[in-house]
């Protein structure tokens, strides 16, 4: 009986928290230099989808240009990414075993920077648009990798050495990126307003990349989110109960890293929202990754997008969105810690 | 059928854990593994769930080699209660318990009525129904552990491994889940193979005793002719007297601290 209810209230709050996604997209479009009623959003929505011209004859005729150019690149950018980062830190979490791991805390989103850095300086383009992207997956998976090897010792990996290694590897690559910036001489602006986050000027290229990996992952993680459950016994009973949980450790923390490096090269690093969304969806929704990766997704994007907007929208000047998220997450971040070894069940 | 362990080889970095051990479990019995610390047992018991891979020689299951199994149909014929056991996430004792169901359940189903069929009288069983909804991560060591048993048990496997599965338990629990355990030997319906410290505790339960000494099998064969003063002098290098007792109808040994 008990179990039925919890079953109903757990698709009611997904039911819901996408309804706000959408509300939010809806009401941040319409907000910015040039106010536009949420009924005309969505007239030049169903206009462009519908083909419809006619709906968009009563309105400023450059409304229609400003929300589909300029403004839904951006919001959907940022939603997306919201999202992905979310479902990316749910997944280092559950595999780590870690509630404080995120692709922040790891190092992962510096070394996909790093990566990407490079991309920029040498200013590669073998892969056109991907170039940056593939540059960025590549120095995520290799940090991944080397961050795990540093904390493991006899085959165990503790929870803590992960995120000392994570923040020393963090602070070379940060150094790393720093060296990169002094030798760049003219592509240091670009690098450095990358490197602080911004979705600013963000096209339908990036919308559609980005959501490409992110639902591509959110598929991949979905498929093993029951394993993932079992795999939080530990191993030796998780292998016990028919998980093949090397293989599917492996697929997970790449599939994560790759959704990780894909959002840090559209965006820039942001950090922390991988750790709290997570977290906070922990207590709505419970433990359960089958519940907590669609939560998690619908949380993030409506969470990142409602700073997108505060720094684009409502402050006088444009803050970088990576500033904002760390300035309001590293609290968070210490608040959890300390929540944590109070009640002693730090890994 | 049960296993059959044929000259297998195992080290940790060169430093030999097995060299050609050979050793048959038939089905149907109540094994004790018995052996000082550091001894092998753990990794013995690695060995027959296929968490660890010997480097020469097989392990056979039912006349067929253990890497022939995948390892959903090996974890609906073997269940492993682990040493120790630490979750990090606030799942409840129930979705625990519902985790032994997973080798049964298809991708993306939700339990059926048989698993928490099962659930429910395993929980029973082990005294656990009343915090069934409580967080595991807020019960103590002992709690814990009736959970993990429950779990294994709810997994309805024909073999059970108990790998020093009541170490944190008091001597009520304790008996209550052996008692379990035994009662699933004696009516066919499982074979147990338990490591244990407690060589008292294993004298009331194991009918067929397994002594390990530096990955060697030093002795085994029913507790009537394995369990003497000279295979525990042999294995443990203390003196002792072991003698019937009547009031446990069992065997029980006794120690001399200083000799």
């Amino acid at each position: 009986m008990e179990k039925k209810k919890l079953r109903v209230s757990v698709g009611g709050q997904t039911v819901l928290l996408a309804v706000l996604l959408c509300a939010v997209i809806l009401a941040s479009t319409g907000m910015g230099y040039m106010k536009i009623p949420w009924l005309d959003v969505i007239r030049i929505i169903a206009s462009k989808v519908s083909g419809h011209q006619e709906l968009l004859a009563a309105m400023n005729h450059i409304f229609a240009y400003v929300v589909v150019d300029v403004r839904l690149p951006r919001i959907l950018t940022a939603a997306i990414v919201g999202g992905g980062l979310s479902i990316a830190g749910a997944i280092f979490q559950g595999i780590l075993l870690n509630p404080l791991a995120d692709p922040y805390t790891l190092g992962i989103s510096a070394g996909a920077a790093f990566g990407a850095s490079i991309a920029l300086l040498l200013d590669i383009g073998f892969l056109g648009i991907y170039s940056v992207p593939f540059f960025a997956f590549i120095g995520a998976v290799a940090t991944l990798f080397f961050v795990i090897y540093l904390a493991s010792f006899g085959g165990q990996v503790s929870s803590n050495n992960l995120i000392l290694s994570g923040i020393i590897v963090a602070a070379i690559l940060s150094a790393g990126i720093s060296f990169i910036k002094y030798m760049a001489d003219e592509q240091v602006s670009i690098i450095i307003f990358w490197l602080m986050g911004s979705f600013g000027s963000k096209t339908w290229t990036d919308v559609f990349l980005t959501f490409l990996f992110v639902l591509l992952g959110f598929l991949i993680f979905i498929f093993f989110a029951r394993d993932l459950n079992i795999m939080s016994l530990g191993d030796r009973s998780a292998s016990s109960l028919g998980v093949e949980t090397n293989t599917v450790r492996v697929i997970l923390l790449v599939t994560a890293s790759l959704i990780t490096a894909v959002c840090v090269s559209v965006s820039g690093i942001i950090g922390f929202v991988g750790l709290i969304v997570p977290h906070l969806m922990r207590f709505l929704v419970g433990p359960d990754n089958r519940k907590l990766i669609p939560v998690s997704a619908l949380a993030g994007a409506t969470l990142l997008l409602c700073a997108d907007t505060i720094t684009r929208a409502v402050l006088p000047m444009e803050i970088p969105i990576g500033v904002l998220t760390a300035l309001i997450g590293g609290p968070f971040f210490c608040y959890i810690f300390r929540q944590r070894q109070i009640a002693g069940t730090m890994g | 059928m049960g296993f059959a362990i044929s000259h297998i080889n195992f080290s940790y970095g060169g430093d030999g854990v097995f060299s050609d051990l050979s050793l048959n479990i038939e089905p149907g019995r109540f094994y004790g593994i018995i052996g000082p610390n550091g001894c092998g047992k753990t990794t013995l018991v690695d060995m027959l769930v296929k968490n660890k891979k010997p480097e020469s020689g097989t392990v056979e299951y039912k006349g067929k080699d253990l890497n022939d199994y995948t390892r959903k149909d090996l974890a609906k014929e073997i269940a492993l209660v682990p040493q120790d056991f630490y979750i990090n996430f606030p799942y409840t004792v129930k979705e625990i318990v519902l985790m032994g169901r997973h080798p049964y359940m298809p991708r993306f189903s939700a339990p059926s009525s048989k698993d928490m069929k099962i659930a429910a009288a395993v929980m029973a069983e082990t005294g656990i129904e009343r915090f069934a909804h409580r967080h595991i991560t807020e019960l103590s060591g002992g709690e814990k552990q009736r959970v993990v048993f429950a779990r294994a048990l709810a997994q309805d496997t024909p073999v059970l491994i108990l790998d020093e599965a009541t170490s944190n338990l008091d001597i009520k629990y304790t008996l209550n889940l052996l008692n379990l355990a035994a009662d699933s030997v004696k009516t066919g319906r499982k074979t147990v193979i338990a490591v244990m410290q407690n060589l008292n505790l294993a004298a009331l339960y194991c009918d067929y005793w397994i002594f390990m000494k530096q990955g060697k099998i030093a002795a085994h064969g029913d507790i009537d002719e394995a369990l003497n003063e000279k295979n525990i002098e042999q294995v443990f290098e203390v003196e002792s007297k072991v003698y019937f007792e009547p009031y446990s109808k069992a065997k029980r040994v006794v120690f001399n601290p200083r000799a």
